[in-house]
């Protein structure tokens, strides 16, 4: 790596040690991140980052709010789980009363009355059935608030789901597909910890805390103050703790991510792995980001970990207190025995919520971690969507760019004033060299990504104008990428137009040559498609994509290298069966192999994002300029 | 599940000392009720105000003491649960990269980072839990048993009624609990799995306006992992407040017998009071390992999982010894090869294969689409093995070189150029770590990928993301073409690598290689007729089998499929 010139800002990236390759990843995503204005803190940018570490954690509460608002729908449920909460803590409340009254029962001290033995067995069945009756509500409670907490999920995995499928492709290029999917199951699974938890028992545990704080006040002023003396402490660490805490997790999900990236990016590429021999350095590179994962979770458990030893002693102390206060107030006969029993409940009652919490502390900690991981990438702005001009029916099919600039990364232009006019039943074709832009100007068509300046037009009406959807359902489109999901052949094909028949399925195939081949398979249409593709070939795929957008039938069509991986004599069947679906419809082609683009009515002839050269074949045949030359290359020559 | 301890044992002595600690923690914590105890019957009973405050004074000084004994437990509890994870996640990614495509294919790669991550951090966060609980609760379960009884025998019985009940209820949960557990692990596969698609496709999905269709999709399955959870819950939510109703009945059993027991004067107030405190402290450790067990029945899940994948053996052996000697460059052959991709049925993809090439020669492969050419370029560097006949390298039988000296010796372009999120010259220099820039820009200029790469901002240094999303796809390829040239390679496999390219970068790029490789071996897999001329020897297959092979005039006299691929890309050309 001796030709790398170190990233400048390495050295402030101070709490994650990654290897090179992920440090520059990191630092990527985060000068996007800022580029976007996302949340990273005041001022200048290079103020900003000298200091700032890559992830940071929001305000718990803000988070946490958050994921209390998602419940909102849902109030009848959050009204029962409230109504079983106070029922149970005011059982909590009466029982050790009961229980302090059956203990008074017995006589211990000379002044006490005799022991009333008919009215402790009494009392004692009472709070049988009373205990029965909690355990019933306790049980309803458990069920009712998982209830709660999955149905929450269930919508939040949805809109992140969603999101998915909204979000401006420009943020999803620059990610890997293994650190989204990290956030939608890791992340999410942390959260969900929290919600089914903590969402309900949360406020179950505030109710109950109150109350038995009430229920001891009015027994011993004195006594609740000896048997909270602890709480100021508790609070004082849990403040102290908390930030560092979280800090450490998010580091610890965030490194989690990239780990999950790296596994899929290795895992999809296996073939150019094992092909180079990669496998020690992949499994280093792993090695390298699981030994961090491992280093930052073990401080953040650490810190997390302390917490319930921490409030179990200072819980222990509270209680030897109040024994201790109790013990001495009750020598001096200012209260009963049966009181300090029933205060050590309460005081139980008081601590349990607060040390349950500490138990979970690691929990929620990760949780809140995770939840904010979650939201920011739901609260990455989706694509622009605010067309509403509805397209004419049937469709002319004009196309015009018009000074279109646009640019993936600034100072780098793709397109710097193009200008195209393709008239309504014209076809197309794009040739030129690779990176000259021409799946850009499909892209853009697409509104995949906004254009920088200048407009396109559909039918004279400016694409931004149209609601994305209404804009994308007139242009079936064969991308360059082979994308086909795991599932049988047909259920692919029929993605082009989810209501077609077996029939037209079938005839869209055999309208381009590919029949044969799926009718070979063991299970023909009903083949499934495994991740690795290894039963089909990348011809065989390429052929399933345009038959695709065959039963899309739209009355514009884009293929992008769609047959670039099938042999000649299978692409003349295609062909023979485009010019016949092309028929009255716009078409826009993009080739490298002259012999896709032979029949188009004009040819824009591309160079670094301008049109060259424009014309029937003919014309540009006889112009003898930069087509003649490609055409000579490609066509062998003088060879024939 | 036992399996797993073989990865403890390397860090047997943070294991020992996690429990260790545990128990001196809950020593120290035993011994309150005892305290308190002291203080009601001793203290107040007797107006012995000094012995309650000294007493108390004790307690506070134990409880301060257990502090240290739970945080020793934390500490070793997490480094042994953290390096546990660590080495297990470490151990199961090796063995996936082990695995050949027959076994790959069958877990989906989503399916396999779920288990890698997700499956991984269940088990360490069990061992954590194992390492504190295990210890903690019998401890204290068996302590409390005993001080309980040493106090007054007589409540042993209602230890004896109470803890059967608990151990039947946490015994159901266990069982009801796996199959529940197993379910939901299956869905969030599932999930996670539309997810990855929804990623990978999501320019056709948006292309097609599937939006809808797949929320469709991805609601089924979402709403059923929701509905199991809740059924989870449905059934499992009575386990803690059975717990609990065993608890307090256990209490108010200890109340009578202690009620009828002070009043005979045999035990003092104080005294029933410890013995509440010991009871339910026992009983909370039944309900803690009531919990360990549920806890135990998802981890069993995760556990047979990911020894699912790790028990796979691969299915190619890499068994050879022999390193390829390619001083004098590489021959190859295939005589007779037949092979069918597994689970495949019907006619095998290539059907008796025959060919030859001497160090240094040029063969190009044309043929239909499906008729088994990236298939012979797989089966070179063993990605699949051959079901019947051989393949040659040097003369002798590929699978008696070790793998990683036979596909050292080669570099293969594969037909999808995958590139990995990173810069420019990461992606070369995956070809070959040890590579200068120098170099590295020398094989990005026969590629043809110096003149784009050059003009980017930040040039070699520029980030391309995830899987080379920001370059054209040409560009794609002469990145992928460079990163296999750095190599300097004997054997050179190029699988229909140059289809975005356009004719005349193509052209400059095979001049290159004629120029700059010309004792490597080069197998060329082409659409385009004019790629193949830059070959020695062309071969046609058809269905698996060679329709033909010599050069372009020979084949012009001899074989009919050439002629019409020929045609298929003159036609107009040659009547013009």
């Amino acid at each position: 790596m001796t030709s790398l010139p170190p990233s400048p800002d390495r050295q402030n990236v101070t709490n994650l040690r990654l290897p090179p390759r992920f440090q520059k990843l990191v630092e990527a995503y985060r000068r996007h991140a800022q580029i976007n204005g996302a949340p990273g803190g005041g001022g200048p940018p290079h103020m900003r980052h000298l200091r700032t570490p890559i992830v940071r954690a929001h305000s718990p509460w803000q988070t946490f709010r958050r994921i209390i608002a998602m419940a909102k729908g849902r109030t009848a449920w959050i009204f029962l789980l409230f109504c079983l909460a106070i029922i149970s803590s005011a059982i909590g409340l009466y029982a050790p009363l009961l229980m302090r009254n059956a203990v008074d029962c017995i006589r211990i001290f000379e002044k006490q009355p005799e022991t009333d033995m008919d009215r402790f067995l009494l009392l004692l069945a009472a709070l049988a059935g009373l205990y029965a009756f909690s355990t019933f509500l306790s049980y309803l409670q458990g069920w009712f608030s998982e209830k709660l907490a999955q149905d929450t999920l269930f919508s939040l995995r949805q809109n992140l789901f969603n999101h998915l499928n909204k979000v401006a492709i420009r943020f999803l290029d620059t990610k890997t597909h293994g650190e989204i999917l990290s956030r939608a199951a890791n992340d999410l699974s942390l959260v969900t910890n929290l919600v089914s938890r903590g969402i309900v028992s949360f406020f179950v545990s505030i109710v109950s805390l109150l109350c038995a704080l009430g229920a001891m006040l009015y027994f011993s002023p004195l006594l609740t103050v000896a048997a909270v003396s602890t709480i100021p402490l508790s609070l004082l660490a849990t403040k102290l703790l908390s930030r560092h805490i979280r800090n450490c997790f998010l580091s610890q999900q965030t490194v989690l991510g990239l780990l999950n990236g790296h596994v899929e990016e290795i895992f999809s590429a296996q073939k150019n792995v094992k092909a180079f021999n990669h496998e020690a350095t992949a499994i280093d590179e792993f090695n390298a980001l699981n030994r961090e994962m491992m280093r930052i979770s073990i401080w953040a458990r650490i810190l997390a970990g302390s917490m319930p030893p921490l409030m179990n002693m200072l819980n222990n102390l509270g209680y030897a207190f109040l024994i201790g206060t109790g013990g001495y107030l009750a020598a001096k006969g200012l209260i009963t025995i049966g009181t300090i029993l029933a205060f050590t409940q309460y005081s139980r009652q008081f601590n349990g919520p607060l040390m349950n919490m500490a138990n979970q502390y690691n929990d929620i900690q990760a949780a809140l971690a995770g939840a904010e991981r979650v939201f920011a990438l739901l609260d990455e702005p989706p694509e622009a969507d605010d067309g509403t001009r509805e397209l004419p029916q049937p469709l002319q099919g004009e196309i015009v760019f018009d000074n279109v600039c646009f640019a993936y990364k600034e100072g780098e232009p793709v397109l710097q004033n193009f200008s195209l006019h393709v008239k309504p039943g014209q076809k197309i074709a794009l040739v030129g060299t690779t990176g000259a832009g021409k799946t850009t100007i499909a892209s853009l068509l697409m509104r995949f990504y906004e254009l920088n300046s200048g407009t396109i037009t559909l039918d004279g009406i400016d694409i931004t104008d149209i609601p994305r959807d209404t804009l994308r359902s007139r242009i079936a489109m064969v991308l360059q990428d082979t994308w086909l999901f795991s599932g049988t052949i047909r259920d692919n094909i029929r993605y082009g137009n989810l209501d077609a028949t077996n029939e037209q399925i079938e005839a869209a195939t055999a309208s381009i040559g590919a029949d044969a081949f799926i009718r070979r398979l063991p299970n023909g249409y009903d083949t499934l498609i495994s991740d690795n593709g290894g039963n089909i070939s990348q011809g065989q795929r390429q052929l399933i994509c345009i038959a695709r957008a065959i039963l899309a039938d739209a009355p514009i069509l884009i293929l992008d290298e769609a047959t670039s991986n099938v042999d000649t004599r299978t692409e003349l069947l295609v062909q023979k069966a485009m010019l016949h679906l092309m028929k009255g419809r716009t078409c826009i082609v993009i080739a490298h192999r002259l012999s896709t683009i032979r029949d188009a009515d004009s040819i824009q002839v591309l160079e670094h994002g301008h049109i060259i050269e424009q014309g029937s074949r003919q014309q540009l045949l006889d112009a003898k300029g930069a087509y003649w030359r490609l055409e000579q290359s490609q066509y062998l020559g003088g060879d024939c | 599940m036992f399996k797993l301890l073989s990865y403890i044992k390397r860090y047997k002595w943070y294991a020992i000392l996690a429990p260790l600690f545990m128990l001196m923690e809950v020593a120290l914590e035993l011994m309150q009720p005892k305290f308190m105890a002291t203080i009601i019957d001793k203290g107040v009973a007797n107006g012995d105000t000094t012995l309650i405050w000294r007493t108390c004074v004790l307690m506070l000084a134990t409880s301060c003491l257990a502090v240290v004994g739970g945080f020793g437990c934390t500490l070793f509890s997490t480094l042994t649960g953290q390096h546990f994870g660590t080495d297990l996640r470490e151990k199961l990614f090796e063995h996936v990269l082990k695995l050949s495509f027959a076994e790959t294919d069958r877990f989906k790669s989503s399916s396999l980072i779920t288990r890698l991550t997700m499956d991984v951090n269940r088990l360490q966060h069990f061992v954590v839990i194992c390492l504190r609980m295990m210890v903690r609760a019998p401890i204290s379960a068996i302590g409390g048993c005993i001080m309980a009884v040493a106090i007054d025998w007589r409540m042993g019985g209602v230890l004896a009624v109470m803890i059967p009940v608990v151990i039947g209820v946490a015994l159901l949960s266990y069982k009801v609990g796996r199959p529940l557990f197993a379910k939901i692990q299956k869905m969030v596969d599932e999930i996670n799995h539309i997810i990855q698609e929804n990623l990978s496709g999501l320019r056709v999905i948006r292309a097609f306006c599937r939006r809808d269709h797949e929320k469709k999709r991805f609601d089924v399955s979402n709403r059923q992992l929701a509905d199991q959870f809740i059924t989870v819950a449905r059934k499992m939510s009575a386990i803690f407040p059975l717990g609990m109703l065993a608890m307090h009945f256990a209490i108010l059993g200890v109340l009578i017998i202690g009620g009828f027991n002070v009043r005979a004067g045999n035990m003092g107030v104080g005294e029933v009071l410890a013995v509440i405190s010991y009871i339910s402290r026992v009983l909370f450790s039944f309900m803690g390992m009531a919990h360990m067990l549920q806890d135990f029945a998802s981890t069993r899940v995760a556990a047979e999982r990911i020894f699912e994948v790790l028990e796979t053996s691969s299915s190619v052996q890499d068994d050879g010894t022999d390193s390829v000697d390619d001083t004098n460059g590489i021959s190859l052959e295939f005589k007779d090869v037949t092979f069918r991709y597994p689970e495949a049925a019907g006619a095998p993809i290539l059907q008796k294969l025959s060919f030859k090439l001497k160090p240094g020669e040029r063969l190009a492969i044309l043929g239909a689409t499906g008729s088994g050419k990236s298939t012979v370029a797989q089966l070179i560097p063993r990605f699949y093995d051959c079901v019947d006949g051989q393949i040659l390298l040097n003369g002798k039988d590929v699978r008696q070189y070790s793998l990683t000296s036979l596909r050292d010796c080669m570099a293969i372009v594969l037909q999808e150029a995958v590139l990995f999120s990173g810069t420019i010259a990461e992606n070369i220099l995956w070809g070959n770590q040890e590579a200068s820039f120098d170099e590295v820009r020398q094989a990005a200029t026969i590629a043809q990928a110096d003149g784009f790469a050059s003009g980017f901002n930040d040039q070699y240094d520029t980030i391309i993301g995830q899987k080379g999303i920001t370059l054209s796809g040409g560009q794609k390829q002469r990145v992928a073409i460079a990163r296999a040239l750095l190599r300097s390679p004997k054997l050179l496999i190029l699988d229909d690598c140059a289809s975005a390219l356009d004719v005349a970068t193509e052209q400059a790029l095979h001049k290159a290689l004629n120029t700059q490789l010309k004792d490597t071996t080069v197998l060329i897999i082409a659409q385009r007729v004019t790629s193949a001329l830059n070959a020695d020897k062309i071969m046609v297959l058809s269905d698996g089998a060679c329709a033909g092979i010599g050069t372009h005039e020979e084949l012009l006299a001899t074989c009919q499929v050439y002629r019409e691929i020929v045609s298929s890309q003159t036609g107009e050309a040659l009547t013009a």
